[in-house]
């Protein structure tokens, strides 16, 4: 195969009023017609700074101090990209090279109907006539397989689901048979199942394009990179330090970074964990419930202006029950939309249910007030998902972690100091930190800090809403690691919500997996994980792209959550079951689990289909 | 510090605040330093010949009573920066207080607020504090007080804006979740972030402060003679405009200058604090 495009020596420079910082060091490499090669590394590993120099769309102030970027065209001519005028370059964006985005609502212009956003590049790329262009602007549709294309075409960006948005920004980049296109990060701000519809999108169209595209595909996510790709190259603080064929770095990585970011994978840990230690599993079977939630809905009224009564509710949560025992750790899962989340909340009040009980150490506290609740709020604590946005940035850390046991009365000021600096240290934080400001600390630090609060107290109970998913993946197994320790030293019972179904298998001891406001199977993680009974379970499963195993069929599941707001009657999971019966069709089909097995629950509506 | 060093070299390279700033710190100075450099008693009458022009003795002239204009300026800055300040500190601190409650506690109360907030704005200010003046009656504190009072839905409106913007960030849930009370939510975590533009929207409602007092005692409903406040002192120069400009002149250059170097400086002032984009980020 001939090479496509060729990077050698790029060098890229930022520039700030703290001076000037070195983004890309001597960066090379080659991708070659037909080949998708992936770019993985974590967050300012200058992947994206990387894939913005070859598209020419680096920001004003940086700059490319030294290296070359040649593209080889369709008739073998060497192009240098970096030494083109802007007029020059347009035409190869679009043309030969064209880009996918991570975001596609805010790439997508909100003013136009997405078949006059594929039609003006055909036009402006191709200069043919509008009806000739229609055409192929409905072949493209239907080539990414959106239903319906003719229709589809008509409507704006906000009527489609975000996993459609994609598919049009797919459409868009193929406009012109581009010989490489560059997408970045195209499903990370999407869920599992969709996710994996857009990667057999992508196998499908990798394998099908006759004009041999290639794909620079940036990722984070090393699954992704074993399911996709055949080359990668993997990144760290803009430099390369490996590259090879994927088989090749997955199975005998050579840089320690690349050995490390492959051993801190969930999946990774729980091998090393089977193999050391299998009696992990006789601790004692403590019984002592902690939490216990029975029949908990929570609607959201939708407002259709003050004085109108809204009609239509949201309906978020809808008849949860589960038992949370002392020393657990519950995992919540689901798509987002599912109401996770919300149920987090609701259960520390952070939201009031709309009806159902919530007893806390055999005390309903679903009816308490404000008042009430705050003596309560001592024992129970949240961890939360953003570790920038949940933080106050006008506190230091001291004055962050002080407060709550000064409002508490837990202890006097001198006390509370150096109870704190242990803490502190507790969650692997220099005591000296204390005087500093959040934002003197980085994503991971700041989470640590976060957990800190949430111990403060010495909680009983704790729920960790996402609390690593914002995170770099060595930076997550380090906090998951904190977690653990810190859950055997100060005896914490937790539910732990999550979209990262590895992430619960690695943490938790028993899941309960969520679709549309309704828990459709619980059970410990063994079992969940070696034998789902819930369809959804099982295409969730098989929708995560993995390193190890290889996975022979994927059960694929159509289509998009439908709405909160008007559910499928029945089993709300019918519209995208694979294999729906006509009874999970039927209006009085009402949702419920059943047991199975012991302690294995699942909708009933699954259970008969067996 | 960086981040701070950074915010005032912004700050003193920008000619417009730079010159606004050294114009500021020499009139505060001759305000707190009035009774040295003066060099006359500002009430003193028969100083010198009446409607004397500007001379080295009086380098501003004399008005009909004798007295030295300089003089009178120097301590009428006394008046018009402290009467605009505390007018703007009474406007900010109540706007604040009630921005931020109806904005934490949200939906009916935030609804009746707001439009309370609407209906007040309405009125023009001046005539809202014409109006205050007509009913509490004359004197330059009252004067003070109207025009404070007509500035709180303006500063109302802004702050319950940004502090609805603070109380959606998850650090705000943060502290419900740990027990905090509600005004220690509200003093504690709502207000210090919304500081920034609490700062910038005070320092650029100065100069409105300055200019709406002046422009009262003007009309004879604020300070009354013989005291030196600026806006007063154009009032008794009008009827001698003709023959002796400089009863006029030099007050309202004064005022002018005064409020142009608020202005400026308030203007770089949330260019420096980038205060759109701080907001409950922490950027300053």
């Amino acid at each position: 195969m001939d090479n496509l495009l060729e990077v050698s020596n790029l060098n890229t420079e930022f520039k700030s009023d703290y001076g000037s910082k070195q983004a890309l060091h001597n960066i090379s490499f080659k991708i070659k017609e037909g080949e998708v090669l992936a770019l993985v590394g974590e967050s300012g590993s200058g992947k994206t700074v990387t894939s913005l120099s070859i598209m020419g769309l680096l920001p004003n102030n940086a700059s490319i101090k030294e290296g070359e970027i040649k593209l080889f065209n369709t008739n073998k001519d060497e192009i240098d990209i970096l030494t083109l005028s802007d007029e020059k370059h347009n035409e190869i964006r679009g043309n030969d090279i064209s880009m996918v985005f991570q975001e596609p609502m805010t790439c997508l212009n909100p003013t136009m109907t997405v078949g006059e956003q594929i039609l003006e590049v055909i036009i402006r790329h191709k200069k043919i006539s509008k009806i000739n262009a229609k055409k192929e602007m409905i072949g493209l549709l239907e080539l990414v397989e959106i239903p319906d294309p003719i229709q589809r075409s008509n409507e704006y960006p906000h009527q489609l689901s975000g996993g459609m948005r994609q598919r049009i920004m797919i459409a868009i980049a193929l406009a012109c048979n581009p010989k490489l296109i560059i997408a970045d990060e195209p499903t990370s701000a999407l869920d599992v199942t969709i996710q994996a519809q857009l990667l057999e999108l992508l196998k499908k169209l990798k394998n099908s394009i006759v004009t041999k595209t290639s794909i620079l595909f940036i990722t984070h996510d090393l699954g992704i990179v074993k399911e996709l790709a055949d080359r990668v190259i993997v990144m760290y603080q803009g430099k390369i330090v490996e590259e090879g064929n994927v088989l090749d770095v997955f199975e005998r990585p050579k840089h320690s970074y690349t050995n490390n970011l492959i051993q801190s994978l969930p999946e990774f840990k729980i091998e090393k964990r089977n193999k050391e230690n299998i009696q992990n599993i006789t601790k004692s079977d403590n019984e002592k419930l902690i939490l216990s939630i029975k029949n908990i809905y929570k609607e959201f009224p939708v407002d259709k202006g003050i004085f109108k009564k809204s009609t239509e509710t949201v309906k978020a949560v809808q008849n949860v029950s589960f038992d949370v025992k002392e020393n657990k750790i519950l995992g919540l899962v689901g798509e987002s939309g599912s109401g996770k989340s919300t149920l987090g909340k609701t259960i520390i009040k952070l939201i009031e249910p709309t009806s159902g009980q919530i007893n806390f150490k055999n005390q309903d506290i679903s009816g308490f007030n404000k008042k009430k609740m705050q003596n309560i709020r001592q024992k129970m604590q949240m961890i939360f998902q953003d570790p920038f946005a949940s933080l106050n940035p006008r506190k230091n850390i001291l004055d962050t972690l002080m407060e709550p046991i000064l409002v508490h009365n837990l202890m006097k000021k001198n006390e509370a100091k150096e109870y704190i600096s242990q803490i502190i240290n507790d969650v692997g934080l220099p005591s000296e930190s204390l005087n500093r400001f959040p934002h003197e600390f980085s994503g991971g630090q700041r989470q640590r800090i976060g957990i800190a609060r949430a111990l403060v107290l010495k909680p009983e109970f704790i729920i960790a809403d996402e609390p690593v998913s914002a995170l770099d993946v060595s930076i997550q197994a380090q906090v998951l690691n904190l977690l653990e320790t810190l859950k055997e030293t100060y005896n914490l019972t937790m539910i732990f919500i999550s979209h990262d179904l590895s992430v619960i298998e690695y943490f938790c001891d028993e899941v309960a997996v969520m679709y549309l406001g309704h828990i459709v199977e619980m059970a410990p993680v063994n079992k969940l994980f070696t034998n789902p009974k819930h369809s959804y379970t099982k295409a969730l499963l098989s929708a995560v792209p993995k390193v190890k195993t290889k996975k022979t069929n994927k059960i694929l599941i159509k289509g998009d959550i439908p709405s909160p707001i008007n559910p499928p009657s029945g089993c709300v999971f019918r519209t995208r079951c694979p294999n729906p019966g006509i009874e999970c069709t039927g209006g009085d089909i009402k949702m419920g689990l059943v047991e199975v097995e012991p302690n294995h629950w699942v909708d009933k509506c699954c259970v008969k289909l067996d | 510090m960086e981040k701070f060093k950074i915010i005032l070299k912004r700050f003193l390279l920008n000619k417009g605040s730079a010159f606004g700033g050294v114009f500021l710190i020499l009139i505060v100075f001759g305000a707190i330093f009035a009774p040295i450099i003066a060099p006359y008693d500002w009430n003193a009458v028969d100083t010198g010949p009446r409607l004397s022009p500007p001379s080295w003795d009086f380098l501003f002239g004399t008005d009909i009573h004798g007295r030295d204009v300089f003089s009178r300026i120097i301590y009428g800055a006394r008046y018009s920066l402290s009467v605009g300040v505390i007018s703007v500190l009474f406007g900010i601190i109540s706007g604040s207080i009630f921005g931020v409650t109806i904005a934490y506690i949200g939906g009916r109360v935030d609804i009746i607020g707001s439009r309370i907030i609407d209906v007040m704005f309405g009125f023009p200010s001046f005539l809202l504090s014409l109006l205050v003046v007509a009913i509490i009656g004359v004197g330059l504190w009252n004067v003070v007080f109207a025009v404070g009072l007509a500035s709180i839905p303006h500063f109302a409106r802004i702050i319950r804006s940004a502090a609805l913007q603070v109380k959606e960030q998850p650090y705000i849930e943060a502290c419900v979740s740990l027990g905090y009370g509600n005004i220690r939510i509200m003093l504690n975590h709502i207000l210090p972030n919304i500081f920034p533009i609490i700062i910038v929207i005070a320092t650029l409602d100065l100069g409105g402060a300055i200019i709406s007092i002046a422009s009262l005692s003007f009309l004879g409903l604020g300070a009354q003679p013989p005291e030196p406040e600026w806006g007063a002192m154009l009032s008794s120069g009008r009827e001698y405009m003709r023959y002796a400009p400089w009863t006029m002149i030099y007050p309202g250059l004064f005022l002018f200058l005064t409020v142009m170097s608020v202005n400026l400086l308030g203007d770089r002032l949330s260019i420096a604090l980038d205060a759109r984009q701080s907001i409950g980020k922490g950027k300053v």
